[in-house]
């Protein structure tokens, strides 16, 4: 059990002395979940806002430089249908390529000097208990609340055809402690948000999942019987989405965070747009070092100056977590809904992977929470055989990434398991689209 | 103010990251021997095993005589010559996988300590007095045909070094077996303690997996007290007793040649501990253990289809 307070150094490969005497090459990867402060960065003199797509579309520009803004305004459209609304008001300084922080280059942001901080709700207040299902979803669409998985999704949409959600009020990475701390500041309103939650969605099921070590704080979150408590083991990858999914049984369930639930919250009740994110500073070992709240669109170079991180050639600035993150190639990109933490590494810590072949050492099955035939996985999918590296789990793989962590070859194990099933998602669509055409003849 | 631009390493996720690697692997695995080197020689030089019997064809001896020139003491130097030997079987091991790399256009692995391990388990198996040119045989079969022509590191299916001894012993059975002398590895129970000692470093690195040692110790016990009446000596007799420890530790244990799922693995030590007895009680050959090993390499890919049963996530 992780007690309140301690750190939570990750140690990687490196498993007790009795797992040793097992022979269980398991480690120990403990989530803390005492709460951290946040400190508010303010806002920076300049925000991005990236466009990115929707439903495979791309989102263009709504505004052109010079325009003024007002908090709400659509920064971004597909035809007539207005996307992302700016939570500022200001002016538009740049439009332009920027990176995208999630997945890299290929996409349009919109810069925008901000005025001031917005204090006055942008939409009417709806009472949480009474609003129509309607006026609420409506407001979400409106208010553009958006998951942070990947690729971003809106509230809405990922509700409309799920049958169970879970409110997961654990952090998911390792050293983050956003939800942890938000569970312990915002109780209350965590409480009616999922209220707000289990009478909107329409989901049959509305789980509140929680580490065992906060199964107390989480369990007031759930007053009705409708609601389940999903108590979680306080280890990665066990709060990681796709784990806590599979625990309600229900394996597309939706899993929304604290911070997302709180927003959609927010959204209806006080008229707010998501202004801010809260993201935790974690060092290259997984341990947290400060948190922090800042505003939605910060630019990288922003937050990297206000956190004092020294950068040098060759380091690693992860956003979004050491275990599933996304590893940044400019201080353009800018904080959106899905980081959840800033991460660097300095370059002597930096591990590159390899192409050696597989040793067979076992050190991935071991790992690997679902027990998987990662070395067999890798193996194939590395030569183009993905349709045999399903037959050793591809598809039940969570990409939670132990296996890579610990790879003796230091294989990039992730990575061939997501070309294998993006190879294999893409077979099956192409075969889909013909059986299509063959039929409609 | 013009400053350097920053240049970000980008990498695909985890982030966090094990610093093992092969290397590490494999040279951790080459220095656990280094007891076991120690003890041998010094159990050769100046115990009772072998000394004596000189004919200047091997490469200790060469090297004794050379060096006796100096006016050192025999012992010393016979001790001296055969770490020599064992440096130079080292050596040999990754030069002769460097030049197959050369020749096959692969990258270069020497340095992966894979080639030096084979060379240096390759230099331990045998007696002292064998021949140089023996063990530079041994060292280019085991390189040449029990890894490289399978594609290397993780593509071969039985121990390099075990393949490369075998054929020695078809060819030069006296040079293996000669009368009166023990491998380097067995040249006491003390050389044989020094290599517990070692395999239980390997195990305490997690370089090896327990499921092996553990599982075929246990087994050469029980089958050792089952087929008592064709064999001399107990239990733990047959346990110190020759290549067993050797074989446990550091043979059976070979990552690419072993199974890679943990039941596979308690089964795959237990065969080995099984074979072993099993070919000492019936057998013509003195040490099973080599045979033993390679019998259960060829099994491996069959008993990795035990896998283990995907783990279920329940609902709590
Ligand atoms: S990422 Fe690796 S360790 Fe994690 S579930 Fe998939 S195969 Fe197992
Ligand atoms: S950890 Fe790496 S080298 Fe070891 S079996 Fe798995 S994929 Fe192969």
């Amino acid at each position: 059990m992780t007690s309140a307070g301690l750190n939570l150094s990750v140690k990687i490969g490196k498993p007790r002395l009795w797992q040793r005497l097992c022979g269980v090459a398991d480690f120990s990867c403990p989530l803390s979940v005492s709460p951290l402060a946040f400190r508010d960065l303010g806002l920076p003199p300049m925000l991005s806002f990236f466009l990115g797509r929707s439903q495979g579309q791309v989102i263009g520009p709504a505004v052109l430089v010079g325009d003024e803004v007002s908090p709400g305004q659509a920064l971004g459209k597909i035809d007539d249908k207005s996307f992302r609304p700016s939570p500022v008001a200001g002016v538009i300084r740049a439009v332009r390529e920027c990176p995208d922080i999630q997945a890299g280059p290929g996409g349009t942001a919109v810069l925008i000097e901000p005025a001031s901080a917005v204090t006055a709700p942008v939409f009417a207040a709806l009472d949480a208990k009474s609003a129509a299902v309607e006026a609420v979803m409506e407001r979400w669409r409106v208010a553009a609340i958006r998951l942070g998985n990947r690729p971003r999704s809106l509230l809405v949409d990922a509700l409309s055809g799920t049958a169970s959600l879970v409110v997961l009020v654990s952090d998911q990475e390792p050293g983050v402690r956003v939800a942890a701390s938000l569970l312990a500041e915002r109780g209350d309103d965590a409480r009616r948000a999922v209220a707000l939650l289990a009478r909107v969605s329409g989901v049959q099921k509305l789980w509140v999942g929680a580490a065992a070590t906060q199964s107390e704080a989480a369990g007031r979150l759930c007053p009705s019987s409708a609601t389940g408590l999903l108590t979680l083991p306080a280890r990665y990858p066990h709060t990681l989405a796709p784990m806590v999914a599979a625990r309600t049984g229900d394996a597309q369930a939706l899993v929304v965070s604290l911070e997302t639930a709180l927003a959609a919250y927010d959204a209806v009740v006080h008229g707010r747009l998501q202004e801010h994110k809260l993201l935790t500073l974690v060092n290259s070992r997984g341990a947290s070092i400060e948190n922090l709240q800042v505003a939605m669109g910060t630019r990288l170079s922003d937050l990297v100056a206000a956190c004092n991180l020294r950068l040098h050639s060759g380091d690693k600035l992860v956003a979004g977590g050491l275990m599933g993150g996304t590893s940044q190639y400019s201080l353009e990109a800018a904080v959106d809904e899905g980081v959840d933490a800033l991460v660097h590494v300095p370059g002597e810590e930096v591990v590159p992977f390899t192409d050696e072949p597989c040793i067979n050492c076992g050190a991935c099955i071991d790992v690997c929470p679902l027990r998987l035939q990662v070395q067999n996985i890798g193996r194939y999918s590395e030569f183009g055989k993905f349709s045999e590296a399903r037959a050793y789990g591809l598809d039940a793989c969570i990409e939670c990434g132990l296996c890579a962590s610990v790879c003796t070859a230091r294989r990039p194990l992730l990575q061939l398991i997501r070309m294998a099933k993006r190879e294999l998602a893409q077979q099956a669509a192409a075969d889909e689209a013909v059986r299509e055409a063959s039929g409609g003849d | 103010m013009a400053t350097e631009p920053i240049l970000y390493t980008v990498g695909v996720a985890p982030h966090l990251r094990s610093r093992t690697s092969i290397a590490a692997l494999n040279w951790t695995m080459v220095l656990a021997l280094l007891p076991t080197e120690i003890a041998g020689a010094v159990g050769h030089a100046y115990g009772s095993a072998s000394g004596g019997q000189v004919d200047l064809g091997t490469m200790s001896q060469t090297l004794t005589a050379v060096a006796s020139g100096l006016g050192v003491e025999a012992a010393s130097l016979w001790f001296l010559g055969i770490m020599g030997t064992l440096t130079m079987a080292l050596g040999l091991g990754m030069l002769v996988e460097y030049l197959t790399q050369v020749l096959m256009r692969q990258p270069y692995r020497a340095l992966d300590g894979h080639g030096a391990l084979m060379g240096a388990l390759l230099g331990l198996m045998m007696p002292p007095t064998t021949p140089w040119w023996v063990l530079f045989f041994g060292i280019l079969l085991a390189i040449v045909l029990g890894k490289q022509l399978y594609g290397g590191i993780g593509g071969y299916a039985m121990h390099p070094a075990v393949v490369g001894w075998l054929i020695l012993l078809l060819s030069w059975p006296h040079h293996l077996y000669p009368i009166g002398s023990a491998s380097i590895a067995a040249a006491s129970v003390w050389s044989v303690g020094a290599t517990l000692a070692g395999g239980l470093f390997l195990w305490w690195q997690g370089c090896i997996r327990p499921q092996i040692p553990i599982a075929a110790l246990a087994s050469v016990a029980v089958f050792s007290l089952l087929f008592a009446s064709r064999l001399n000596g107990g239990p733990l007799d047959q346990i110190l007793d020759g290549h067993v420890i050797l074989g446990a530790f550091f043979l059976a244990t070979d990552a690419t040649s072993s199974p890679a799922n943990r039941r596979a693995l308690w089964i795959y030590g237990a065969g080995f501990g099984f074979l072993t007895v099993l070919i000492r009680a019936f057998g013509v050959w003195p040490d099973a253990v080599p045979f033993a090993v390679l019998l259960m390499n060829i099994l491996s890919p069959l008993l990795d289809r035990l896998k283990p049963r995907m783990r279920e996530v329940r609902a709590s």
